[in-house]
């Protein structure tokens, strides 16, 4: 098992040393640039970073999960997550979404990733994404009866 | 009729009471709790982030209530369990669970602020529990005598509604015809037709033409977000905005009703009544009409000592027995665009329609109820992932989504009540109303044939995969909540007659699903409620 669980609680609670980078590369990892902007270009990352400036359990999970995470990126390929190249940081993300979310590293991966996501597909545009205008209204959908156009 | 009304609560009874007096010219005051809404700058779906957040209430209404410990789940109805493929069990206790609250809006207009404005007459068997099936209990007038007051409801809101419906046979049609259907759900309509169901239109006050003013439904799927349009029926663009017209209806924002007070003779003189500032202020009155829905009213009742004589207020709670199954469709059906609830299964709907288990229940779309219409819910329960296969899977999938719920009967038992709270008390130091819910065996047996047919449905529509259930076996479900104040022919058993008067205030009536003696095979409140005040008001100004 790549994750032991006591990699979470060995892991420093101070966290890793450049947690915004971290968080950052985390956002970017989720939803990498392409047709649409990355994750951190949206700011996705403040909406983890405002979590833990509200709550601190998640803080303390933020961090010991980053720094697990960290370590875990080393034992892979020498470097910390956000320096690990895009098939590292892939690699790493399948291993977290195999940890069940009834240990903390693997509710971390389920919670941080949902926080994102909501707060990059309610930013301007990102409706496009999936085909959609901007909001429901004023135009609503006149086509109610014809398959949905692909975005 | 001069005498004075006090109306309190604005929701569907409250305002169709106001109209209805109005009409007739008598005077009456709508005291409010919340406040009003503005169209354009309280809902949020003219906004980009409008997938954010649900029903904007600008009254919280977490906390308002408390619960009493619900039930343990059980592993006999494991089965039942709410869950999703990403996410797992919804309920990770082993006790239901009652974290959704008892969802309503406190505001002029009321809850039909948040409904997707399904209007439905009561099947007429389904009014004649205890007689013809020996559970529950009898309403005491029948369908005839209410239909009147529903044409009545029908017209004023401008009703969408396809007729042909012999379990509630009209006297008139419908005043316009029905929403055309989406394709998710003419995708639904040929899985039930495969099984030799029917789905045809829903009956809806919604507009499928313009109608008094009021503009057309455009059709964008989020009605549980509020409605910017105004073309969705709610109270305080239809009946409020009538009576308010009149010159004979006043409506008096950021007024809670803490207590009534009676004189020895045991009429209502008085509603002592929070402001916005917090003070206590006597509001005086001829006739109150409460009508402060299933919860509250009992609340109201039992914190003014009221309607004790028979120790009824509070008892027989029923609440929303639903079921709702989500998979995907193989093809892009774009099922976030339509009408959320614009066709219906009735097939189900009579008393005796599941073999050994009375009470009946209805299917309809389920999609945009369960939130499946925008990027953000796609991503977090539907795709989850990461990187460019989830962005492609987010295009590939979207639309996709295609749900299927169930409503129930649910009948009274006596672990179902609404008392107050011992302990928890509002601002002004008067106890909360506590919700004491059970479902017993019998309820969970029809959750489980109404969740056995849905799974059949989704899958004869081409579902292959079911991705999310959810049911209110392990969550309180509180969409509609009925019957905490019943109506009855008589005292015993019940606190208000056929005109919702009460027998032991005679200034007092009541006139919210709190009167309702069953829930109906799933039929939505809102139309039976207003009808139901309609017709009270009728009879009020006949006695006076």
């Amino acid at each position: 098992m790549p994750f032991l669980p006591s990699a979470f609680l060995a892991a420093s609670a101070q966290g890793s040393g450049d947690l915004p980078g971290f968080i950052a590369s985390f956002a970017d990892t989720l939803l990498p640039a392409g047709a649409f902007a990355s994750g951190a270009a949206v700011g996705a990352q403040g909406r983890l970073a405002d979590r833990a400036a509200t709550d601190p359990g998640f803080a303390d999970i933020l961090r010991r999960a980053a720094a697990a995470i960290d370590d875990r990126c080393r034992q892979m390929n020498g470097r910390s997550f956000r320096a690990s190249p895009p098939a590292v940081r892939d690699k790493l993300f399948h291993e977290l979404s195999q940890i069940p979310d009834t240990e903390l590293l693997g509710w971390f991966f389920q919670a941080a990733r949902a926080e994102v996501f909501f707060h990059y597909y309610g930013q301007p545009g990102m409706g496009a994404t999936v085909g959609l205008g901007e909001a429901p209204q004023p135009e609503g959908f006149e086509d109610i009866q014809d398959p949905w156009r692909a975005a | 009729m001069s005498a004075s009304v006090i109306i309190i609560g604005s929701g569907a009874g409250g305002a169709a009471a106001a109209w209805s007096l109005a009409r007739r010219q008598v005077h009456c005051t709508v005291l409010e709790a919340g406040p009003h809404y503005d169209y354009l700058t309280d809902y949020r779906l003219l906004r980009p982030d409008w997938e954010k957040t649900g029903f904007p209430a600008k009254v919280p209404t977490e906390g308002r209530q408390t619960f009493d410990t619900l039930q343990a789940l059980e592993d006999k109805w494991s089965d039942l369990r709410s869950w999703n493929k990403l996410r797992g069990l919804k309920v990770r206790g082993d006790r239901r669970s009652s974290s959704g609250g008892y969802k309503h809006v406190v505001g002029v207009g009321g809850t039909t602020l948040y409904f997707t404005g399904e209007y439905h007459r009561m099947n007429r068997r389904a009014m004649a529990l205890e007689t013809d099936y020996g559970v529950g209990a009898d309403w005491p007038l029948d369908y005839d005598t209410l239909e009147p007051y529903y044409l009545e409801a029908e017209r004023l809101v401008g009703t969408s509604g396809p007729g042909g419906d012999a379990r509630r046979p009209r006297s008139a049609d419908y005043p316009l015809p029905p929403l055309p259907s989406a394709l998710a759900s003419l995708t639904l309509r040929a899985g039930h037709e495969r099984l030799g169901l029917s789905f045809p239109p829903n009956s809806l006050a919604v507009l499928s033409e313009p109608y008094d003013d009021r503009p057309n439904c455009n059709f964008c799927g989020n009605c549980n977000r509020g409605c910017p349009r105004g073309d969705k029926g709610t109270a305080d663009v239809t009946y409020l905005r009538h009576a308010v017209q009149s010159g004979y209806c006043t409506i008096l924002t950021g007024q809670e009703v803490k207590r009534l007070e009676h004189g020895p003779d045991g009429r209502v003189q008085r509603a002592i009544v929070a402001g916005p500032d917090g003070s206590l202020a006597a509001v005086v009155g001829d006739v109150f009409v409460l009508a402060a829905g299933a919860i509250e009213s009992p609340r109201l009742l039992l914190n003014s000592e009221m309607a004790t004589a028979t120790g009824n207020v509070g008892r027989n709670l029923m609440e929303t027995l639903a079921w709702t199954s989500i998979g995907l469709h193989p093809d892009p059906i774009g099922s976030h665009r339509g009408h959320p609830s614009d066709s219906i299964c009735w097939d189900f709907n009579d008393p005796d329609a599941i073999d050994g288990i009375p009470g009946g229940f209805r299917m309809s779309p389920g999609t945009a109820e369960a939130n499946l219409v925008g990027p953000i819910n796609y991503a977090a329960r539907v795709v989850g992932g990461w990187g460019e296969d989830h962005r492609q899977r987010m295009k590939e999938l979207f639309g996709r989504a295609l749900a299927l719920s169930a409503f129930g009967e649910n009948l009274p038992n006596p672990g179902s009540f609404v008392d107050l709270d011992p302990e928890a008390r509002d601002a002004h130091g008067f106890p909360k109303a506590r919700i004491n819910s059970f479902l017993p065996d019998m309820e969970l047996q029809r959750l489980r044939q109404m969740r056995n047919v849905v799974r059949q449905v989704l899958a004869a529509s081409g579902v292959a995969e079911i991705i999310e259930e959810s049911g209110t076996y392990d969550e309180f479900g509180s969409s509609h909540v009925f019957g905490t104040c019943r109506m009855g022919r008589e005292e015993e058993g019940a606190l208000v007659g056929d005109t919702c008067q009460s027998f032991e205030h005679s200034n007092l009536v009541i006139a919210d699903a709190s009167v309702f003696p069953s829930t109906g095979g799933g039929e939505s409140p809102s139309l039976t409620i207003s009808a139901l005040a309609i017709r009270a008001m009728e009879a009020l100004i006949s006695r006076n």
